[in-house]
C-alpha cells in the first residue's frame, strides 16, 4: 500500500477520529495533516510493521496529547458549565442531550477522551486500543471506567442543576 | 438523566461524521510531497556539507551516549551576557548537549522574557509496541535573568509537587538545588533542578516522567551559553496595533511549525504556523481553497473562522491557506486588529 493509497482509504477515518479528540474542527484538520507529515518519512517502516492504522493512529493521539500539554500552560481555563445549558427553544430534546453529552466528553483528559473515542466510536476492543495507545489493557479499562464514571457523575450533577 | 452508552455513541457519530474529503487531504499534501522529493536530493548534499562542519565544531563538546536534541545552534555567542537573556523575543541564548532518551518533539521558544527548550518523548523507542504511558517524559529547560526569576526556596519548590524532597548538587561546577516529588493525582515523578550557570542568570530544568535524577543532572550539565538559537518563523510581522509588541516566538525543530505571540494593553494576538506549511510553503493555493476568499492587505486570501469554535475565548479567528497559518485574538483585540497584523505578515528568509 502506498502512502497515497493509505490517505485516500483511511484519511476520512483519521479526520473523524481527530474531530473527537479536539474541540475545534479546524484544529482537527491540522492534527491529521501533522500526523501525515510525521508518518510520511517513516512510511516504509510503518508498512513493514504491517499495521499502518495502529501506528498512524498512535501518532495522531500522541501528537494531540503533546499539543494539549504544550497549550495547557498558556490557555485560559474555561468554565465548561457555562456552555452546558441546552436551550430547548432552539434545539430538540435529543440535540440538547447530545450537546450536554459532548460537553462531558470535551471535559475529559486527552487519554480518557481517546479511549472513549476508540471504544465507542471506532468500536475497537481493549486489546486493540492498548496497542494504539501503547499502554496495557488494564490501563485502557481504567481510563474507560474513569471517563464513564466522570461523565455519569457530571451528568447527574447537571440534572440536579436543572431541577 | 443518566448517561446511556447508545446516546454517547450517537453523540460521537454526530460530532465525527461531517464531510471528509480524502482527495482534498491528499491534494493539499501531495504536490508538495513531490517537490519535497526533488528538493531532497539537492538538499541532502548541502545538508551533508553543512552537517560535517557543524559536527566538527560540536562533537568534541558532546558527552558520549544519549540522543541528539534537534535544532542546531544558529551562531556562536563568544561573550554571553545575562542582560540579553529574554530581551529579544526571537533569540534563545543557550544550547544543550544530548538527552538520555529519544526525543519525539523539540520546541525552542522565548515568551515574556523566559527562554525555553521543551522536550517530549518516551524512555523507550517510539516504535516499541511496549511503549507504555508510564515511559513518557516532559522536560523544560528555562533560562531567565535573576532579576525576573525568584530565588529558589527548597521548602516551597515546586509548589505543585507532593512529598517534595530537596537536596544540593553541582551542575557545571555551580551549586544547584534539586527538588524531587510526585505530581498530584499522578504516578509521574518530577525533578526540578535550579542553578546559576553564570552571574545574573538562572537556569531551571524541570522533568516530569521516569527520568532518574542523575540523568537529569547530567543533561543539565550540558547547558552551554556560547551559542544562540534564532527563533525563525516562516513569517514575520510588519504591522502591529498601537502599543503592542512581539513578546514571544516558538519553533518546533525539524518542522516549520511555530508560533508568534503579540501582546498589548488590550490583550493578545497569536500567529500559529501549521505543519501543512512544511509542504505548502511557496505553493499556489491548494485544491480546497475557495477562489472567492477575501484578501488581506498583503494580498493573501483568508477565511474568517468561528471564534467560538473552541474553548479559549477567542475574539477573532482567521485562517490563511497559503502560507498555511491561523491568527487569533484574545482579550480586547478584535477582528480589525487580527486583519491588521495578518495583512502585514511577510514570508521571512529563514
Amino acid at each position: 500500500m502506498t502512502f497515497e493509497e493509505y490517505v485516500l482509504a483511511r484519511g476520512p477515518a483519521l479526520l473523524r477520529l481527530a474531530r473527537l479528540l479536539v474541540d475545534d474542527v479546524h484544529r482537527a484538520d491540522d492534527l491529521v495533516q501533522d500526523t501525515l507529515v510525521r508518518a510520511y518519512p517513516r512510511w516504509s517502516r510503518i508498512l513493514r510493521a504491517d499495521q499502518p492504522d495502529l501506528y498512524v493512529r498512535r501518532i495522531l493521539i500522541n501528537l494531540n496529547v503533546s499539543w494539549w500539554r504544550r497549550r495547557a500552560s498558556r490557555e485560559i481555563p474555561v468554565d465548561l458549565g457555562a456552555d452546558l445549558r441546552p436551550d430547548s427553544a432552539d434545539h430538540g430534546p435529543q440535540a440538547a442531550e447530545r450537546l450536554a453529552l459532548w460537553e462531558r466528553v470535551r471535559a475529559l483528559p486527552p487519554r480518557q477522551r481517546a479511549v472513549i473515542a476508540l471504544r465507542y466510536y471506532e468500536d475497537l476492543d481493549d486489546d486493540r486500543i492498548s496497542e494504539i495507545l501503547g499502554c496495557s489493557r488494564v490501563t485502557v479499562r481504567t481510563h474507560a471506567m474513569r471517563a464513564l464514571a466522570a461523565m455519569r457523575i457530571q451528568m447527574h450533577d447537571l440534572e440536579e442543576a436543572h431541577r | 438523566m443518566t448517561m446511556d452508552l447508545e446516546n454517547l455513541k450517537g453523540t460521537l457519530r454526530a460530532r465525527a461524521e461531517a464531510d471528509t474529503d480524502a482527495e482534498e487531504l491528499l491534494a493539499r499534501i501531495g504536490p508538495a510531497r513531490r517537490r519535497r522529493r526533488a528538493r531532497r536530493a539537492i538538499g541532502a548534499m548541502a545538508a551533508v556539507l553543512a552537517l560535517t562542519g557543524l559536527v566538527a565544531v560540536l562533537v568534541p563538546r558532546l558527552p558520549l551516549g544519549g540522543y541528539a536534541v534537534p535544532g542546531a545552534p544558529s551562531a556562536a555567542n563568544p561573550n554571553p551576557d545575562s542582560a540579553a537573556i529574554g530581551a529579544d523575543p526571537q533569540t534563545i541564548h543557550f544550547g544543550v548537549g544530548r538527552f538520555p532518551y529519544p526525543v519525539r518533539t523539540t520546541t525552542w521558544a522565548v515568551l515574556d522574557g523566559v527562554e525555553r527548550l521543551s522536550l517530549w518523548g518516551n524512555t523507550v523507542t517510539f516504535d516499541d509496541p511496549q511503549a507504555h504511558d508510564d515511559t513518557e517524559f516532559f522536560a523544560d529547560l528555562t533560562l531567565t535573568p535573576v532579576t525576573t526569576s525568584p530565588t529558589p526556596n527548597p521548602t516551597a519548590l515546586p509548589g505543585t509537587l507532593q512529598q517534595p524532597h530537596s537536596s544540593p548538587a553541582t551542575v557545571g561546577g555551580q551549586p544547584a538545588l534539586v527538588v524531587t516529588g510526585k505530581e498530584p493525582n499522578s504516578t509521574l515523578g518530577a525533578t526540578r533542578i535550579t542553578w546559576q550557570p553564570m552571574a545574573g542568570a538562572r537556569a531551571e530544568l524541570s522533568v516530569r516522567g521516569p527520568v532518574p535524577v542523575d540523568k537529569a543532572l547530567a543533561f543539565a550539565g550540558t547547558l552551554r551559553l556560547d551559542v544562540i538559537h534564532r527563533c525563525n518563523l516562516l513569517v514575520r510581522t510588519t504591522a502591529l496595533p498601537d502599543g503592542a509588541h512581539v513578546t514571544g516566538c516558538s519553533t518546533m525543530a525539524d518542522s516549520l511549525r511555530g508560533d508568534l505571540t503579540i501582546r498589548g494593553p488590550q490583550g493578545t494576538i497569536s500567529i500559529s504556523v501549521s505543519a501543512v506549511a512544511v509542504f505548502d510553503r511557496g505553493a499556489t493555493a491548494g485544491v480546497g481553497d475557495a477562489p472567492q476568499l477575501p484578501t488581506l492587505a498583503n494580498g493573501w486570501p483568508y477565511e474568517e473562522l468561528d471564534p467560538s469554535a473552541n474553548t479559549q475565548h477567542f475574539t477573532a479567528y482567521i485562517r490563511i491557506p497559503n502560507p498555511y497559518l491561523v491568527v487569533w485574538a484574545q482579550g480586547g483585540f478584535g477582528l480589525n486588529d487580527v486583519l491588521l497584523v495578518a495583512g502585514g505578515l511577510e514570508l521571512s528568509s529563514r
